[in-house]
């Protein structure tokens, strides 16, 4: 999953940023209300995470300008102003989840999950497909067989969004796009590599190739 | 007591008064001096009467033809008089005069003096006595008239007088009173629309008669500016909340992220919510506008929005919330300070309901607010000293359990009362609010 991180404190950004990437996120960051806005539209987040005061242009008018152009990623709105007057006014522009500062992480990771499960269409807190069971927090996969494995962090990310696709064809950039952040090497070989880590931990079965298309993960191995 | 109009009618009133005390002195002297002139003139002709009736006997006596002398001086004390003395003593005195006699001087002939003097029966007398020379003889002629009708005429003048200028006194300073209290209506009109700014109806007055635009408009200047720096001030303290919560962000991040013995941890986090509590409670405090603040608060148009934002704040746990029947009418409550306080209190309900939240509004001396869930509840013992505490902390919830803490702090601002006790209906907490309206002097 690849999220938008919009904090004009940039010490506060890289902590935020740095617990983010361990809970298994691509993290991009930006710190003012413009390059927030263009991000936003030149790339498919799977969430931001908006702070409202910021240089350049104020969150709310960013928020608003995506949504009025048909964006329409989660954003959770993580600000000091949490007046209710002001979080009633975010959320009618647009905004899914509000969060004040100061925060503790695991608020913001639940109420992130929250939001990721809800655009993806999932009910259940646990991601849980084809006997497989994703242990989100330890970043752990539980096999059919009972057997727990243990992932790394790349591993982890790819997992959760193929897991989170299931059925669907994923074509390589796509899956770069949502596992990577926007400075990391891309190449697709590096992919390959960690889907044949992936298949060696979770079983062949599970993630099919298709060839010159992508990758596709079956719920029905 | 200090009264513009006491002022204004008494000075009018001594104002007449004294014009009415000279005009009314004035008329009355017109009035004698020219009755006074009207009876001389009067004398005069009937002296000159007399005189025509005058002759001389062939004895050399004085006589007068009493064919042609008017009736008026042959009755007994009829109040119309004649003396005539010639210089040998004769003297010749009219019958109404009876037995009486009058004081009369010797006038050369062609002199006449005017005089007041008594007269038989008491009575005043106006005199004229004149010298006379006919057929060889001088004579004075003395005429005199009673003065009591004329005396009672004017005295019916001044009574009719005085009545009419006193009635004419009364009548105009009732009516200067009634112009006055008109005018003194745009004042108070002035004054309705003050007390209803300080309700929060109305942000500025109506201008008025030209008379009192000055103030209006000075008044209106000074609301402006309180407005003005009312909203300076909380814009003020947004940013200084905002600088102050970065920092503390990081703290509570770093302290979540830092390796330490649990025990350690928890007292590190302990002291950091404890600012945080601080910081929020004076913010809220400062920021709170109080009675009569900014925007006032319509319940029927303002809650539910703020239910919408929780409905989708909440949306994963699917809660049903409810504020059904809010009141329509225009509340002397500041709305930014009631939505929050509203928030804080359906926030907490949420994070505790199972299920179902639900919010009452009623009015009837002041604002009732009633939010219930169907949580665990509270038990008894527990909720006094979860109100002073300050929410429901416990470790999920740190740094989050304010919510009631500044709902306490609003409402002590306001005057009113929170309460705590089990919802009858949902079975959790149900805490109740009354906030009283703002009562006016006078």
């Amino acid at each position: 999953m690849r999220l938008l991180l919009v904090e004009d404190d940039t010490r506060l950004a890289d902590g935020i940023a740095t617990d983010l990437r361990q809970a298994g996120f691509a993290v991009d960051t930006a710190t003012d209300g413009i390059d927030a806005e263009y991000l936003g539209r030149a790339q498919e987040y799977d969430a931001v995470i908006l702070d409202l005061g910021l240089p350049g242009k104020p969150g709310l008018d960013v928020l608003r300008s995506w949504r009025d152009s048909g964006l329409v990623m989660p954003v959770l709105i993580l600000t000091a102003r949490d007046a209710w007057t002001e979080r009633v006014l975010g959320l009618k522009s647009g905004a899914d989840d509000y969060l004040g500062k100061p925060f503790h992480f695991e608020e913001l990771s639940a109420r992130l999950d929250a939001l990721l499960r809800r655009s993806l269409g999932r009910a259940a807190p646990e991601l849980c497909v084809a006997g497989l069971r994703l242990d989100e927090e330890r970043q752990h996969v539980r096999r059919a067989d009972g057997v727990e494995v243990e992932l790394t962090n790349t591993e982890f990310r790819l997992l959760r969004y193929l897991m989170s696709h299931p059925d669907k064809l994923l074509s390589k950039s796509r899956l770069t796009e949502h596992v990577y952040e926007a400075d990391r090497d891309r190449d697709s070989n590096v992919l390959e590599v960690y889907v044949r880590r992936l298949r060696e931990k979770i079983g062949k079965e599970h993630i099919e190739t298709r060839r010159g298309q992508g990758y596709l993960f079956r719920s029905r191995p | 007591m200090n009264s513009l109009e006491r002022r204004f009618v008494l000075g009018l009133a001594v104002t007449l008064l004294a014009v009415f005390a000279v005009l009314f002195w004035g008329s009355v002297t017109a009035v004698r001096s020219l009755s006074e002139a009207y009876v001389l003139a009067r004398l005069e002709h009937d002296a000159e009467a007399l005189v025509g009736a005058f002759w001389v006997n062939p004895r050399g006596q004085a006589r007068l033809r009493d064919g042609r002398i008017t009736p008026i001086y042959q009755q007994p004390l009829s109040g119309h008089y004649f003396i005539l003395t010639t210089a040998d003593g004769t003297l010749i005195r009219s019958r109404s005069l009876w037995d009486e006699n009058l004081d009369t001087p010797v006038v050369a002939a062609g002199q006449v003096v005017a005089y007041q003097g008594p007269g038989p029966g008491g009575q005043r007398l106006q005199l004229r006595a004149a010298g006379y020379r006919k057929g060889g003889l001088s004579f004075t002629l003395t005429v005199a008239e009673d003065l009591a009708p004329m005396a009672a005429q004017i005295r019916r003048f001044q009574i009719v007088g005085l009545s009419i200028l006193g009635l004419a006194l009364l009548a105009i300073v009732l009516i200067q009173r009634y112009v006055l209290r008109r005018g003194f209506r745009a004042l108070d009109q002035v004054k309705d629309e003050l007390r209803q700014v300080s309700a929060g109806g109305l942000a500025q007055l109506q201008m008025g008669p030209v008379e009192i635009q000055p103030l209006t408009g000075e008044l209106n200047r000074l609301l402006k500016q309180l407005q003005q720096r009312l909203q300076r001030s909380r814009q003020a303290l947004g940013n200084l909340a905002h600088a102050l919560k970065a920092p503390l962000s990081l703290l509570t991040r770093d302290l979540d992220a830092l390796d330490l013995p649990e025990r350690d941890r928890q007292r590190l986090a302990g002291q950091l919510d404890r600012i945080s509590l601080l910081i929020e409670r004076e913010l809220k405090r400062a920021r709170f506008a109080g009675e009569g603040g900014g925007q006032h608060f319509v319940p029927r148009q303002h809650v539910p929005e703020l239910l919408d934002a929780l409905r989708q704040i909440y949306r994963g746990r699917g809660l049903d919330i409810r504020g059904d029947d809010l009141p329509e009418a225009m509340l002397p409550f500041d709305y930014e300070d009631m939505l929050e306080l509203l928030g804080n209190l359906l926030d907490n309900a949420c994070k505790w309901a199972s299920r179902r939240v639900e919010l009452r509004i009623t009015l009837d001396d002041g604002m009732r607010i009633k939010v219930s869930d169907d949580g665990p509840g509270v038990p008894e013992a527990e909720r006094d000293s979860l109100l002073r505490r300050g929410g429901r902390l416990d470790e999920q919830e740190a740094g989050h359990g304010l919510g009631l803490a500044i709902v306490k702090d609003m409402v002590a601002d306001y005057g009113g009362t929170v309460e705590l006790c089990k919802s009858s209906a949902l079975g959790g907490l149900e805490v109740g609010v009354v906030l009283p309206f703002p009562r006016h002097p006078g």
